[in-house]
């Protein structure tokens, strides 16, 4: 059990270390949520209560967009020199990797998130400092709903044709009543009036999904 | 009959025509695929018998 | 055997269907307050109950593949997923006109509905990732891994949307109010009977399918080693 714990650990320093000399996902992720922040802004012509209303949704769609581009890497960069054959013939357990790599992907996602979060509170005029705390455990415990499911559907379709399309396809509907629930806790922080045992949903889903994914693990990487 | 009983009977039929659409709709996707797969194991079946001639 | 397998039961489910029709539009009085679309809770229910019998069927079979690898149980994982799909799709037609005469919107997010699109959704996934994979028993293997991700989602997206639902107030369900007065249950099951049938025959012929698939790509194989 130890040694399956710092096989993980060990899985997701090298993929931060990766991810942090190249930086490539890292970029493309924020790139594209400040893209997506910019265009929900021009569609929509709103007054500030009506921003008040759809800002958790709004904030959530721009993570849950940034987060397949993160999860998509995780598996991919695997597969150049064969280094995914190399990593399953490892002593490390089937559900240390997994482990390992959703983590990683969970960090990767706060920070693109964590970075996100003043820029959106600038473009629609919200302030998301009164009630940061609960924000970033809805935060914490939705981003790693979403890396986990992501990160066992990125071994699922790594070898797949057109993977970076099937990869969202896939993982949305399944994120959907995680993002519900992510939504209406972030809107409700905002506003001031959260429900805060809405929380039962993220905890559900992320207790269901990673014990899930851990059991799954070794039949996805057989294939 | 009045006018709502009327509509309701109009939506009621577009109800089951829908519904009767969409199943045989899906019965002829499983002949058309049957067809084309029997086709397809006959003529692989007789390129063998061939080869093997 | 297996040929009249598939003629019994469909002939037999048809028959129903049909008996039922007259049951549905001859026998039962009109319900007072909805009038004559209530009638299409005779296909709309029962397509609901069998699309979920069948893709339970699936679920199982996935998990039995990914137990025993034999081929045969992912067969039975997507002909059950096909068929369970097509008649989801007729609770959402049937649904959606129900709908628009009820409360005069085409679509309502309310609870029933909406798990119903997010089982299609789901399993349409299933669906358009087969072709994508070339390889059989790592299509195989992925298909049911997402079978059993797609079930284990479903209690969580139920909670997720009565809570929603209670947020934003949309209408509740439309069965939820009182029971099924106990004259229109005949029918009801009745219908729920006959879709099974023709289900499983649909089901049947798939599986027929599939293997006949094997066997071209095992015969395409042979054909390239002579």
């Amino acid at each position: 059990m130890k040694s399956g714990l710092m096989a993980a650990l060990a899985v997701a320093g090298k993929d931060l270390r990766t991810e942090w000399r190249t930086k490539e996902s890292l970029n493309a992720s924020v790139s594209f949520a400040l893209v997506i922040l910019v265009l929900f802004s021009f569609a929509f012509d709103l007054d500030r209560e009506e921003k008040l209303t759809i800002s958790g949704g709004l904030l959530w769609l721009v993570y849950a967009f940034a987060g397949a581009l993160i999860v998509n890497r995780s598996f991919a960069r695997e597969l150049p020199n064969d280094c995914l054959d190399v990593l399953i013939a490892s002593p490390a357990p089937g559900w240390a990797i997994f482990l390992g790599k959703a983590f990683a992907c969970f960090l990767l996602l706060v920070l693109v998130e964590l970075i996100s979060l003043p820029i959106f509170g600038l473009f629609y005029n919200i302030n998301w400092t009164g009630s940061f705390f609960p924000l970033l455990l809805v935060i914490a415990l939705a981003t790693w709903g979403i890396t986990v499911v992501g990160t066992a559907f990125s071994a699922v379709t790594v070898n797949v044709r057109l993977r970076e399309l099937m990869l969202p396809v896939l993982l949305y509907p399944l994120l959907i009543p995680l993002l519900i629930g992510a939504m209406e806790l972030t809107t409700g922080l905002l506003n001031g009036n959260a429900v805060l045992s809405d929380i039962r949903i993220l905890l559900v889903f992320d207790a269901v999904f990673t014990s899930l994914g851990i059991y799954l693990i070794d039949f996805i990487l057989v294939i | 009959m009045s006018a709502v009983d009327i509509t309701n009977l109009h939506f009621l039929f577009f109800g089951y025509s829908a519904a009767w659409l969409i199943m045989i709709g899906f019965v002829f996707l499983l002949v058309r695929r049957s067809r084309r797969i029997d086709r397809e194991l006959s003529r692989l079946k007789s390129l063998v018998e061939d080869k093997e001639k | 055997m297996r040929e009249k397998t598939i003629y019994g039961l469909g002939i037999l489910g048809t028959l129903l269907l049909l008996w039922n029709f007259y049951t549905i539009f001859l026998v039962i009085p009109i319900d007072a307050l909805q009038g004559n679309i209530f009638r299409i809770i005779f296909i709309h229910v029962p397509a609901a109950i069998t699309a979920f019998a069948f893709y339970g069927v699936a679920v199982l079979a996935s998990i039995a593949f990914l137990i025993t690898k034999k081929f045969d149980w992912d067969s039975m994982a997507v002909s059950a997923v096909e068929v369970g799909t097509m008649f989801t799709m007729v609770n959402l037609a049937t649904g959606s006109i129900w709908a628009r005469v009820e409360w005069g919107i085409w679509w309502a997010w309310d609870a029933r509905m909406t798990t119903q699109l997010m089982l299609f959704l789901l399993y349409l996934g299933y669906l358009l990732m087969r072709p994508a994979v070339t390889e059989p028993t790592q299509r195989a293997t992925m298909s049911a891994i997402l079978a059993i991700f797609a079930a284990a989602d479903i209690p969580v997206v139920v909670m997720a949307i009565r809570l929603h639902n209670v947020r934003t107030q949309h209408p509740g369900p439309v069965l939820e109010t009182g029971g099924l007065a106990p004259v229109y249950w005949p029918p009801f099951l009745i219908g729920i009977l006959a879709f099974l049938l023709l289900g499983t025959a649909m089901i049947l012929v798939r599986l027929h399918q599939e293997s006949s698939s094997r066997e071209i790509d095992s015969l395409r194989q042979e054909l390239h080693s002579i």
